[in-house]
């Protein structure tokens, strides 16, 4: 067990490193210059950039810089960011728990919604109910998520003036919140967004979990059950569900880092500062130090996410565990 | 943020934090008073003034920061009449070569700490150093020296005597406290914390910066030229247009300086409490033409060396309609390399060559273009008249200008073939020249001076990306720099952008005009062309305008 586990984290390490320094030189070898200002105007002098350059050793030879950069990265030291002035550190850290927090939410309403989706198409399967579910969920599978964002916002936010547009507090009124208040205020604008982002996600996880239910309702067990006595709402959620949710599981673990991807379009549609924005906009400005960051906490995640879903696997499956 | 349909535990949660459930005209009638919600595209990539380099940087920190003087609303750069005292109360030129400005004695830093020339000085240093590389030293080059004779009176030398030597000497600086920065290595003052988290003595002091979502100043009661009109400034970041309109409409936002398209702003023109304002923008869109061989510099261009080429391909473009497809009724035809807000920026009697689609095919015929296989295209020994238009993608305006003007050249057999790529792509290719042609948005100073920089033969290797040289214009140029006269110096500015309009290096196609949305409920709201948020502290909510979060103070405990 200890050698496989240590196995498994010695293989996360040489993936994580292996993707950090893809990324270190691929955002270099990209074109765009960092040291460009943001606007066309005589204030970019060639004088200022070079001096820009020289500063932030950028003139030094490639392969000085990546193991300046090993070096610094051994020493948790992961730069200055070139567009906000700061340590990376600091300024994806602060994002880390938004997105933590958005992508949690939009997960619970992933797999809440689509077993329960699934369920109840599973429950009359090839009825009325069932074909109904699956245009829905073909629907919002093909929606794009930041238009079904940007049409949550009008209707939820501008027009039935139920939900705030954008946003992740009320900056305006919370000095006069308790604690609790701050909490409801939170939730208030984590609704749509995580919704959102999560209905697009239960869409794809509502279709994966019919097919395994399926399945799982012509095997013999189910039919043993069945025999048994038991009614049909015990055999399709004590039997067939338990079994039918393996797959999912897996899906558990991947989705954790699809879900990072997909939030950053959630996260600039709704003004939630989280990763994936700061990551986005830091390639946009070729912020070398924030996009590398990101890529090597991405990429932590996947290998996590994955140690997740097949933790989770052993926990759900007897068989998994007996075999080792 | 409030909604109107509130659920009855936050009222209950509004109405015992807040005694705002009475009557709100009466609250509002003392100052400070006001919340106003402003939204930014971005948030400020640092609060140290030396570094401040996008539109978000200045419109915070002008807030925090002051200047010793700031232009007035006429924008006068010449000389100092058109400037408004702030830190300086008080100045005079000793000499053509010395200016001596008195500090206010009143004015503090918001820790209380006296502001003095010391810190002027300071300032000064900082700038020039290159270990902090503010984007600003160039323009301080004129400056040889700055000395505190005492406490609070500082002195300004320069190399030569100069129209701008006033604007040169408050304009780029805002002054910045000697007693907190100056025992941090200068190699360190970008990155500290304190350059998020700032002391200054402007009329706001900064209460919070939420990283990607917020900034909330407070007014400082104790600003020594007067208490700001709005108790507080929240700055909220939107990145995205449609969900920043959304919030306009739905009442969440008060202001947003920039709505981008012509279809927002009758948006929110069908909102009954907000209202668009406009004032002319500091940019000027237009086709760079480069001059040389992007290939090999020392070689002119193919097509664009030729100068009657240019002129024919300005003469095929209907600029009127451009603007009219690209910026609605917000934007008019550019009459040259220049912005709309200086005085010649809007000056149509500023000879043009004229749109005129039959001498345009005429000149081009004359060059030897001539269309030999028949496929709509002019060519000339094997090689066909296609443009490459390099453009970003991040600008609807110009996507939509270039569209039409790829169909109007095509009518006299001109080829335009978009090169869509990321902005820093973009600026890569051009601040190197490696480019045919851009669709550029040129954003200046409101000096003309800036024309030295971009179309003399001294820019060449600078701003001047495109290659243009005339003598004659080099001499006119640099004589306007000289003259102090106004009038002598506008016609010498004129003479020079008429002999620039005749040679073509470029064609201007719009002088676009800012327009923005701001809640009806203000009043004193002035906007400066050149920075909208220049007159921020002395806007107020209107007597008995007051809404719900204009109650709320700040939470200054925060900090």
């Amino acid at each position: 067990m200890i050698r496989y586990a240590a196995g498994r984290v010695a293989q996360a390490l040489a993936v994580v490193l292996a993707v950090a320094t893809l990324t270190f030189f691929l955002i270099r070898l990209a074109p765009g210059d960092p040291l460009s200002l943001t606007s066309e105007s005589s204030r970019s002098s060639p004088e200022i950039r070079e001096q820009a350059r020289r500063n932030l050793g950028l003139d030094r030879p490639l392969h000085i810089q990546y193991f300046r950069y090993l070096g610094d990265l051994a020493r948790g030291d992961l730069g200055i960011s070139f567009s906000r002035h700061r340590p990376v550190r600091d300024a994806l850290f602060e994002t880390i728990p938004n997105t933590l927090l958005l992508a949690a939410a939009a997960l619970i309403v992933d797999f809440v919604a689509g077993i329960a989706i699934a369920l109840a198409q599973a429950a009359f399967p090839r009825g009325r109910v069932d074909r109904w579910l699956s245009v829905t969920t073909l629907t919002l599978y093909s929606v794009p998520v930041f238009w079904l964002g940007a049409i949550a916002l009008i209707v939820f936010g501008q027009t039935l003036h139920w939900l705030p547009v954008g946003g992740m507090r009320d900056e305006v009124m919370s000095p006069t919140y308790s604690a609790l208040g701050r909490m409801l205020d939170r939730l208030r604008y984590l609704a749509l967004p995580a919704l959102t982002l999560g209905l697009v996600g239960a869409a794809s996880t509502a279709r994966f979990q019919r097919a395994a239910l399926l399945t799982a309702l012509r095997q013999d067990f189910v039919r043993a059950a069945r025999a048994r006595g038991l009614t049909d709402r015990a055999v399709l959620i004590q039997h067939a569900l338990r079994n039918g949710l393996l797959p999912t599981i897996t899906l558990l673990g991947l989705s954790l880092p699809m879900l990072l991807s997909g939030a950053v379009l959630t996260e600039s549609v709704f003004g939630w500062p989280g990763m994936g924005r700061l990551a986005a906009e830091a390639f946009y400005d070729r912020d070398y130090p924030v996009v590398t960051a990101a890529a090597l906490l991405a990429s932590a995640t996947v290998v996590a996410g994955s140690a997740i879903a097949d933790l989770l696997y052993r926990i759900a499956d007897p068989r998994t565990r007996s075999a080792r | 943020m409030m909604t109107t349909r509130k659920t009855p535990l936050v009222l209950a949660a509004l109405c015992l934090g807040i005694s705002a459930c009475s009557d709100s005209a009466s609250r509002c009638g003392r100052n400070p008073c006001g919340t106003a919600v402003i939204l930014t595209r971005s948030e400020p990539s640092s609060l140290f003034p030396p570094i401040f380099g996008g539109g978000p940087d200045f419109v915070v920190g002008d807030q925090v920061f002051i200047k010793l003087a700031d232009l007035g609303l006429a924008l006068n750069t010449v000389g100092d009449s058109g400037f408004v005292p702030l830190l300086a109360s008080s100045w005079r030129f000793e000499n053509p070569l010395t200016l001596t400005f008195n500090l206010n004695p009143r004015a503090r830093w918001h820790d209380g700490v006296p502001v003095t020339a010391h810190d002027v000085v300071f300032t000064f240093e900082i700038h020039r150093d290159t270990l902090v590389n503010a984007p600003s030293r160039p323009l301080l080059s004129g400056i040889t020296s700055v000395t505190a004779r005492d406490d609070h009176t500082v002195t300004f030398q320069f190399r030569n005597r100069y129209p701008e030597q006033f604007y040169d000497a408050t304009h780029h600086m805002r002054i910045i406290p000697r007693h907190l920065l100056d025992s941090i290595p200068r190699g360190r003052l970008t990155s500290h914390p304190l350059a998020r988290a700032p002391i200054g003595s402007g009329p706001y002091r900064l209460v919070s910066w939420k990283a990607g979502e917020s900034l909330e100043l407070a007014a400082d009661d104790a600003f020594f030229l007067g208490k700001p009109g709005i108790a507080r400034l929240i700055f909220r970041v939107s990145p995205d247009f449609t969900t920043s309109i959304t919030q306009l409409m739905a009442g969440e936002a008060d202001l947003m300086e920039y709505l981008g398209l012509p279809e927002n702003a009758d948006r929110v023109a069908t909102s009954p409490d907000m209202r668009i304002f406009e004032y002319p923008s500091a940019s000027y869109t237009f086709l760079d033409l480069n001059l040389r061989d992007p290939a090999n510099l020392s070689r002119p261009h193919p097509f664009f060396g030729d100068r009657e080429l240019r002129r024919a391909l300005f003469q095929a473009i209907d600029r009127r309609s451009v603007v009219e497809k690209a910026y609605g009724r917000y934007g008019v035809p550019a009459v040259g390399p220049v912005i709309a807000l200086l005085p010649l920026g809007l000056d149509t009697t500023i000879p043009q060559l004229p749109y005129d689609t039959a001498a345009a095919r005429r000149t081009l015929a004359e060059r030897g273009w001539r269309d030999t296989n028949g496929d709509g295209v002019l060519d000339r020994a094997g090689r066909k008249l296609e443009l490459e238009v390099i453009i970003p993608t991040s600008s609807i305006p110009r996507q939509r200008a270039l569209v039409v003007v790829q169909e109007q050249l095509k009518q006299v057999g001109v080829s335009v073939r978009a090169v869509n790529v990321d902005f820093l792509v973009m600026r890569q290719r051009t601040e190197s020249s490696r480019f045919h042609t851009s669709l550029m948005t040129w954003n200046d100073d409101p000096t003309p001076t800036s024309l030295r920089q971009t179309y003399t033969t001294a820019g060449i290797g600078g701003s001047n990306l495109r290659g243009y040289s005339n003598k004659e214009v080099d001499r006119l140029v640099d004589s306007a720099v000289a003259e102090f006269d106004p009038v002598r110096a506008r016609a010498l500015w004129r003479e020079a952008y008429t002999l620039i309009n005749q040679d073509a290096p470029g064609i201007w196609l719009a002088a676009p005009i800012q327009f923005g949305a701001i809640h009806r409920r203000f009043e004193n709201t002035t906007f400066r062309a050149d920075q909208w948020a220049a007159t921020l502290w002395t806007w107020r909510v209107a007597p008995g305008k007051a809404i719900p979060r204009d109650l709320v103070a700040a939470d200054t405990g925060s900090r």
